[in-house]
């Protein structure tokens, strides 16, 4: 089906037309609905995020709660811990204390409080396997998995890529605003030619084996690579976390996942309500949307290096500059061009620099960081 | 029309020229007009009539007379000119291209009777066909009441005429869909008039005296006499004390500019008030706030299930054969039932039963063809219809990602009508549709519908009349998919059905007749099968269980002619469903939300079982009341029940949606509608006005929880909820369907909210409250012109607007599972921008020989004319971790169309 909206998309795309359309709706902060979203990890690492909905032309995305208290309690209602407030609307807490099913409380700044319905704990198998597959179009990325005591058909994944990139041109050359000068780069500590950065999911990735023989997930695709793609110039690294679901939880996200990433197809399917497995104890009609999952995450990560590859080129454009030294201090101290090399004049001494644009010299303009991780 | 020709001449006159007429002399205040015009000054001034060929004169231009001269000058003076013979005899000017004519006779001998049909005169039939007289019976019989009958058949192809009106001032009586008409008496003598849209008035003297039986032939009219239509018109919209009935013939439709030209049927009847489309990529249509599954179409008594062909672009009816389109949108006849909303009854062309002929259509997404004639003797005739699509270059266009795309979709029809004699006639036919596509990948959509239908009209006695209806429907559908080799499947879905229905006549006297009969159909559906596809596909096989259901209905409809004024029609049909067993019948713990967890017990049927009866009496009533003879006001209450639901939660049709029987658990939907119109003509019947209102309430709609799954669930009705609605509007109708410039202006204003609030069902939409349904669109107005040039330039410009649609809009956003995502307003709380259209077409056809070999005409035309985005539908989605709203539309651009038709 989901093809068929894409291509149908298309043909219209032909006689008709999508526009932009942002219609002046509520304008307003924020919503008094509740987001609740994370997991319960029985002796692992729960996380719980909590945040207000945001009016629609709020430009800020800035609306966690903070300050509530978020507790774990048992069937018969003992308090089995408190999740510990972090920044940004994050509740943590490290070594659950083991239950077989949990129930979740939550109080708010505002009076408002929140009980979840049981949370059943599912052990989630191992990742069978993440392989990878090269055509004409670029890299796709699958995952395969399997409950080998059939407990557990429906799955939810999220992951983080990382890749190793390159700077166009290799400086040698740093500006010291200490000294307001050239001087020689630190080539171990400060450099900028080589940086990994990291890219986290930002779509819904679910999958069940219902409806499969052997109740396994084959070549569940997440992520497509077109070709020649600076993520696969050098190295790249996928880590998937793989989640264990209830047919519940499963209902919920294929629901969000079609409200929001697959509405706008010819058909119009209509977007329904979302719910959660909250609810507000003190006003039954207030609105909560997340379903706060159970269970063990099991992670795997695989490499791809571009000597895998066959014939994957990627290029970027980037031009050279001269600064003259009574020009330095227009271009480098606000970082306009970072100094790769000296120039000098016939008789050696130094008269200016080679330089290029930020983005061509330092990695760290594209988004990344230069320090290793651990794991490369 | 009388008035507007009128007004018409003095525009002529006043622009052209001026006549002086003094005694027998008559002059020109200018020096040159054209020939037409010229005539047709002298003709007012004169009081003479002429006649001649449209062909021969239209073009040419004269010198004429400041000076007065008498009539056989001047004509001596334009045969001069233009070497056309100009012969005078009693009161009349003929205009011949080469002989003189010198007697009536001579013209007889001269201009065969295809010839005369061209002279473009109006009453020339009379003038030139004496009024035939008929004697029945002996006067010594002393009847009190005398039955005519017979059957009106058209002259040339031997084809039946529907709905022909034998008329005289005080007695109008339409025949039937075949052409048979039944004339109730006192005995005596009368003076009747024949009407047949698109034929030549016939008159005839009656002296009757027992009863009788009369057949006519009449002849096709290639020039409209637009007196003849206009008397149609007033009788059958005033006249009938039914009620929102709306009927198109082909002519109109393919006057109705639609995308790439192609004629489309259901196209065409969006247009009309109280009818409404969520879309234009969408054949699914409302009529009076019901929605698209509400609906019975009826193609020659078989039901299509799915009448779209490329996902909803056009209509699976081909232009070529379809001979007319009725659609109930008030007053059910109680023959129909089974759908709340309406009926449209599709009828096709019987074939030609005096000589092969057919025809071929040429037209940027598709061709057509058909072929009829008769079989072995007049009394049999067939026809035979194809269109295929070469869609492909359209696909062809889009981006290389789609490059595999293909769709292709064709449809057949056949036909065969025999007449055994006057009283009893057989057709049987047979249609086919085919669509398969598929689209940038693997997945492959397919649908058919395939039926068969026989029907037999017989009339027993004077009095009595007899059709038996024998239809076979099958519409299926299949999603293949092999894009991953384990997860390889197909997914298929089939619906058959056999409908036997036997409709009887009764007259009783000329103020009473009854209709009554019954009806059954089996229903066979295979909900759902999904099995996997290929040696390595690891998909398990999902087979859901066979329902089957018989549907029948009894039925009687009395009409009584209380005065000349009032007619009365009062109906019953008690429809009954047994639902047949053969799967697990589930229940659930009563009073409470049905869900996986509520179900109490399950226990298995067998098939020779029935598990369920339901049983609804529903009531067809109407009345008429006429106040003079161009005013009438009807009334009427109408319910009906619907077993058989579509299941969508898309807004349009989609080629996935299932048809599900009322079972155990989902009740069948009941509808009742109060509906009250004036209808009046004016301008000598010219032009025809209406309004309709209408008050209609809906029960047990089914709605769905919110992720429902609709394909491939076991146990739906854990999935949908009962909703009910209410619907009210205003219809109203200008419409002018005769002379040089036709078409008409409807508005509707209509509202149409649905309402669910069964605590019990576990969940509410909108907290309860009533909210819009997504095909409620207020305020919606059609303006439909058309204009002829001449015989062969035709003109139409069609502009339509509407409110927007209702739609669900974000009101908030949040961050999940890595981006920004939005939260929905309540259902339908917000509407799209409005719609406005504006089509236009130009229509050429050749040349008029009658007998030439092949007759070719030409349509181009220019479907939203504006290039107006009209916005089809406002979507959020979250791209790379942002909201982006966009408005889509279908249809964006202006989009240029050509078709090219041959008649041989």
């Amino acid at each position: 089906m989901k093809y068929f909206i894409i291509a149908f998309i298309g043909i219209i795309s032909i006689l008709g037309c999508r526009d932009k359309y942002m219609p002046g709706l509520n304008e307003g902060d924020t919503l008094n609905v509740l987001i609740v979203e994370g997991a319960v990890w029985p002796e692992g690492d729960s996380k719980i995020t909590l945040s207000y909905v945001l009016g629609i032309n709020q430009p800020t995305r800035d609306s966690y709660i903070n300050n509530a208290t978020v507790l774990l309690e048992n069937e018969s209602g003992q308090l089995l811990a408190t999740l510990r407030n972090s920044a940004n609307g994050n509740y943590n807490l490290s070594n659950t204390p083991k239950a077989d099913k949990y129930y979740l409380r939550i109080k708010t700044a505002v009076g408002d409080e929140y009980l979840s319905e049981p949370i059943i704990p599912l052990a989630t198998p191992a990742i069978d396997a993440i392989t990878w597959r090269q055509n004409a179009d670029g890299v796709k990325i699958y995952v395969s998995t399997k409950d080998p005591t059939n407990n557990i058909k429906y799955y939810k994944w999220d992951y983080v890529e990382t890749y190793q990139y390159n700077s166009v041109y290799s400086s040698n050359l740093e500006y010291s605003t200490a000294t307001n000068s050239v001087i020689d780069r630190d080539m171990v500590n400060n450099n900028i030619y080589t940086c990994w950065r990291d890219i986290r999911s930002s779509s819904i990735f679910i999958g069940s084996s219902a409806k499969i023989e052997d109740n396994a997930i084959y070549d569940n695709q997440l992520i497509s690579i077109p070709a020649n793609h600076e993520k696969l110039a050098v190295r790249y690294s996928l880590l998937v976390n793989q989640i264990g679901m209830t047919k519940e939880a499963y209902a919920f996200y294929e629901l969000m996942k079609k409200n929001t990433e697959e509405i706008g197809n010819i058909f119009g399917n209509q977007p329904s309500e979302l719910g959660s497995n909250l609810k507000c104890v003190n006003d039954p009609d207030k609105k909560v949307v997340g379903y706060v999952l159970g269970g063990s995450i099991a992670s795997k990560r695989i490499f791809i290096a571009n000597s895998e590859l066959s014939d994957w080129r990627f290029s970027k454009f980037c031009t050279k500059d001269t600064v003259a030294l009574n020009e330095v201090a227009d271009f480098f101290p606000a970082q306009v061009k970072i100094p790769i090399e000296k120039l000098y004049s016939d008789n050696g001494s130094v008269i200016g620099y080679e330089a290029a644009d930020r983005i061509c010299v330092d990695c760290r303009a594209a988004g990344g960081t230069n320090v290793k991780p651990t794991y490369w | 029309m009388k008035k507007f020709y009128i007004f018409f001449l003095v525009m002529f006159c006043s622009i052209m020229g001026f006549i002086n007429a003094h005694s027998q002399n008559y002059s020109f205040n200018a020096d040159s007009l054209d020939l037409i015009s010229t005539i047709r000054t002298l003709e007012k001034y004169s009081g003479k009539k002429f006649f001649y060929r449209y062909k021969d004169i239209d073009t040419v231009k004269v010198e004429v007379n400041r000076v007065p001269l008498p009539l056989d000058k001047i004509f001596k003076l334009l045969g001069d000119q233009t070497k056309l013979k100009f012969s005078l005899i009693d009161d009349n000017i003929y205009i011949t291209k080469f002989s003189e004519i010198i007697s009536l006779a001579n013209v007889n001998k001269n201009l065969d009777i295809a010839d005369v049909d061209h002279l473009n005169i109006q009453k020339q039939t009379k003038t030139l066909m004496e009024i035939k007289e008929y004697t029945i019976g002996r006067k010594s019989a002393n009847k009190t009441q005398v039955i005519l009958r017979g059957y009106i058949k058209n002259k040339k192809t031997g084809e039946s005429i529907d709905n022909a009106v034998i008329y005289n001032n005080s007695i109008s009586v339409n025949a039937d869909n075949n052409g048979f008409y039944n004339l109730v008496l006192a005995p005596g003598k009368y003076i009747f008039n024949i009407l047949g849209n698109g034929m030549h008035e016939i008159q005839f003297k009656l002296n009757i005296y027992e009863d009788g039986e009369l057949n006519f032939e009449m002849l096709e009219k290639i020039t409209t006499l637009k007196n003849v239509v206009v008397s149609a018109q007033k009788v059958s919209k005033v006249n009938t004390v039914l009620m929102g009935v709306e009927k198109l013939n082909i002519e109109t439709i393919k006057k109705i500019p639609s995308v790439f030209g192609e004629p489309d049927i259901l196209r065409a009847i969006t247009s009309l008030p109280g009818v409404k489309t969520v879309g234009e990529a969408s054949t699914g249509f409302n009529v009076r706030g019901g929605s698209a599954d509400q609906n019975l179409i009826l193609f020659n008594d078989n039901t299509i299930y799915n009448p779209s062909h490329l996902f909803g672009m056009f209509s699976a009816f081909n232009p070529e054969i379809v001979k007319d389109i009725e659609l109930y949108k008030s007053s059910m006849p109680a023959r129909f039932g089974g759908r709340l909303a309406s009926v449209l009854d599709v009828t096709s062309r019987e074939g030609n039963k005096k000589k092969l002929t057919g025809t071929l259509g040429l037209g940027l997404i598709t061709s057509r063809v058909t072929l009829e004639g008769p079989i072995k003797s007049e009394k049999t005739s067939f026809v035979l219809a194809g269109r295929t699509t070469y869609a492909n270059w359209l696909l062809k266009l889009l981006p290389d990602e789609y490059e595999k795309s293909r769709a292709n979709f064709q449809d057949f029809n056949f036909a065969v009508t025999h007449d055994f004699d006057s009283t009893s006639k057989i057709i049987f036919s047979a249609y086919y549709s085919r669509d398969r596509f598929k689209l940038a990948s693997d997945t492959i959509f397919g649908y058919n519908n395939l039926n068969f239908s026989l029907r037999w009209n017989k009339k027993i006695s004077r009095k009595f009349s007899r059709n038996l209806i024998l239809a076979n429907d099958n519409y299926k559908y299949i999603i293949g998919n092999d894009f991953n080799k384990y997860n390889a499947f197909d997914l298929s879905y089939k619906l058959s059905q056999l409908n036997f229905r036997s409709e009887f006549n009764y007259i009783f006297n000329s103020k009473s007749d009854i209709d009554f009969g019954f009806s059954t159909i089996r229903y066979n559906l295979n909900p759902g099968k999904y099995i996997g596809s290929g040696d390595s596909s690891k998909v398990v096989d999902d087979i859901l269980h066979k329902e089957s259901a018989f549907e029948n209905a009894i039925y009687a409809a009395y009409r009584y002619k209380a005065s000349q004024k009032l007619i009365l029609s009062g109906g019953v049909r008690l429809s009954n469903l047994l639902v047949m067993g053969g799967k697990p019948s589930y229940t659930y713990i009563p009073n409470g939300p049905i869900s996986e967890g509520t179900v109490e017990s399950v226990k298995n049927t067998s098939s020779g079982e029935i598990v369920k009866t339901y049983f609804y009496p529903e009531i067809r009533s109407s009345l008429r009341y006429l106040v003079d003879n161009t005013f009438s006001i009807k009334a009427g209450i109408n319910t009906q029940a619907q077993y058989i639901h579509m299941l969508s939660n898309t807004t349009m049709m989609a080629p996935t949606d299932i048809w599900k029987l009322s079972d155990e658990h989902i009740k069948p939907q009941k509808g009742i509608q109060y509906s009250l119109g004036a209808y009046k003509n004016l301008a000598s019947n010219t032009i025809e006005t209406s309004v309709e209102v209408y008050y209609k309430q809906i029960k047990d709609y089914l709605d769905y929880k919110p992720g429902a799954q609709l394909i491939l669930n076991h146990n739906i009705e854990r999935d949908v909820v009962n909703t009910n609605g209410r619907a009210y509007g205003i219809e109203l109708l200008i419409k002018k369907l005769t002379g040089r410039w036709n078409g008409w202006i409807g508005y509707t204003y209509s509202r149409i909210e649905l309402k669910n609030n069964n605590p019990q069902q576990g969940f509410m939409v909108n907290n309860g409250n009533y909210y819009a349904a997504n095909y409620d669109k207020p305020h919606e107005a059609t303006v439909l012109i058309n204009f002829k040039a001449s015989h062969r330039f035709n003109f139409s410009v069609n502009s339509t607007y509407s409110t927007g649609r209702p739609i669900t809009l974000p009101i908030g956003k949040y961050y999940y599972e890595g981006s920004e995502r939005v939260l929905y307003s309540d259902r339908n709380a917000y509407r799209i921008p409005d719609y406005y259209r504006t089509d236009f077409v130009m229509n050429i056809e050749g040349n008029h020989k009658v007998k030439k070999l092949a007759h070719s005409s030409w349509s181009v035309g220019l479907y939203n004319v504006f290039g107006r985005r009209n916005p089809y539908s406002v979507y959020f989605i979250s791209e790379n971790g942002r909201i982006e709203g966009y408005k889509m539309s279908i249809i964006g651009n202006i989009i240029p169309f050509i078709n090219f038709n041959l008649r041989f």
